[in-house]
């Protein structure tokens, strides 16, 4: 069943998103165009009225383009935050609640999609990004390039080490996706509770739960820096790339934790405390 | 005949403390058409939420076929809720391949036969359709299934006398007779004819069970004349 529910959640999904992505793809290629068209710069570099035209150009193509990102990234999440109230806590919820499939699936197939798109909008954004900045410091790009290469070889990462790090960076970045995704829900179900008004009250959940990991996540990065202080001052800090592992993996470990238990929360809210109106 | 439905000390207060179900021992058996009904406030709808799983109780509990409300009891309950509950984005044609998807007992053919004699495209989408269409859909699609169990909460409010005999003759003409019906309506008059049993709520609670035939009998009244009388005001 958890198949079906993820079949047809991605059937009632996969337009809008790719559109969102499409535009966003589309507008990152034509950068290419705008930012390496030589002689559109030695227009804005003269001194005749053409340069406020082209100013104008450049500044309203990385208006759209910056606007397209944060649809991209915001507006997405917004969508599945969206389609997880009305699907689950409005009408449509007395059918997918007697659908005879269980609540973790219903869950889980949400997640599985809203996860998919999450991923594809990252990558889709940071490609993006690299485009469009590449574009525009296009001479300066090689010299870049050669400078961050130098900054790798530097660190002498051995490549077993960097792979182990690569991977922990990637899980963690989805991770955070997840949590994100997880936190809107774990909202919207808490907001469920609430008598009156249960978006306004999902909205302020949402706020909530976010200022209260932002408190707890920047004591723990606090407790954690003066820590390496204290071992630095000491002598007994140990900056070996097997430390940096560690500390990525306990990062991990605990998002990932943090997540498990927010989607045991809200199956237990669908569970035991459904109500719908 | 066995039990198909239990409640047993069934309760259900809202978060204004107030019980809309309060104590409530029930037994639906198969192969009934049973009416429910009250007036509002009575706690049809409560009790009809209980059932599906959509409420949870604050006491007691209601078992289907001996099992709590989940994956199990929506195998063989057909609801149709006082709501719309399609997403108007789809298609037809889109709703019957989800009910397909979902549940065993639907029978496709059954729903396109349906759908063809009223004239519904396929391939429309469901915000083109007025609501009264759209209600008959999902009648159409609660209706296509064998059910062991079918709820139908309002079927006929808010629609014109032609389309409540539509419905009633949908009801009627496409439930398995060792399956149950439960209808839950103010508009008594309207349904009474089809009806084998009903169940009077009064404040959250069963004020009587009884075959329709033995009210007639025994009050020399309609249901509908028999409903007016018990809930006076």
């Amino acid at each position: 069943m958890l198949k079906k529910l993820f079949v047809h959640e991605w059937k009632d999904t996969w337009k809008l998103l790719t559109i969102l992505n499409v535009a966003v793809i589309l507008l990152s290629l034509s950068g290419l165009i705008v930012f390496n068209n030589r002689n559109m710069e030695s227009v804005m570099e003269s001194s005749n009225n053409n340069s406020v035209g082209y100013a104008m150009f450049y500044g309203s193509y990385m208006f759209i383009y910056i606007l397209s990102l944060a649809v991209l990234t915001l507006g997405s999440m917004l969508f599945f935050y969206i389609r997880f109230y009305r699907n689950l806590y409005t009408d449509q919820g007395y059918l997918m609640h007697t659908l005879p499939v269980t609540g973790k699936d219903l869950i889980l197939s949400k997640t599985f999609v809203a996860m998919i798109w999450r991923v594809i909008a990252t990558v889709v954004c940071t490609f993006s990004i690299l485009i469009v900045v590449w574009s525009a410091i296009a001479e300066d790009g090689a010299e870049m390039w050669r400078e961050m290469k130098e900054v790798f070889t530097q660190l002498k990462i051995e490549n077993g080490t960097a792979v182990v790090a690569i991977i922990l960076v990637i899980l963690m970045t989805i991770g955070a996706q997840l949590f994100e995704v997880f936190l809107g829900y774990l909202a919207i179900s808490i907001g469920q509770q609430v008598s009156k008004n249960k978006v306004l009250g999902s909205i302020g959940i949402y706020i909530g739960i976010h200022v209260l990991i932002n408190i707890v996540k920047n004591i723990g990065t606090q407790v954690f820096v003066f820590r390496i202080i204290r071992e630095e001052e000491a002598g007994m800090f140990d900056p070996s790339q097997a430390t940096v592992i560690l500390t990525l993996l306990i990062m991990d470990v605990l998002i990932f934790a943090l997540c498990y238990g927010m989607y045991m929360l809200i199956h237990h809210f669908m569970k035991n405390k459904l109500n719908l109106d | 005949m066995s039990a198909l439905i239990e409640c047993r000390n069934l309760t259900k207060c809202y978060q204004n403390g107030v019980p809309a179900v309060l104590d409530m021992n029930l037994t639906i058996e198969s192969g009934h058409i049973y009416g429910l009904l009250g007036p509002n406030g009575s706690g049809k709808t409560t009790l009809i939420k209980m059932i599906n799983g959509l409420l949870i109780p604050t006491a007691g509990e209601v078992l289907i076929e001996g099992n709590k409300p989940g994956v199990e009891s929506r195998k063989i309950i057909s609801y149709l809720p006082e709501r719309t509950y399609l997403d108007a984005q789809n298609k037809v044609s889109d709703m019957i391949a989800f009910f397909e998807d979902f549940y065993e007992d639907f029978k496709p053919d059954r729903a396109w036969e349906m759908l063809e004699n009223l004239g519904i495209n396929r391939e429309a989408r469901l915000k083109t359709l007025s609501k009264g269409t759209r209600e008959k859909i999902q009648l159409i699609l609660v209706m296509s299934r064998e059910a062991k169990l079918f709820i139908l909460d309002e079927p006929i409010a808010g629609v014109d006398p032609a389309a409540r005999d539509y419905i009633i003759r949908t009801i009627i003409t496409n439930y398995n007779p060792e399956a149950s019906v439960m209808i839950c309506t103010h508009l008594i008059s309207d349904i009474e004819n089809i009806l084998d049993d009903v169940i009077f709520l009064k404040q959250g609670k069963v004020v009587l069970k009884a075959q329709v035939d033995e009210i007639r009998e025994k009050a020399g009244k309609t249901v509908d004349q028999y409903f007016r009388e018990v809930f006076a005001c």
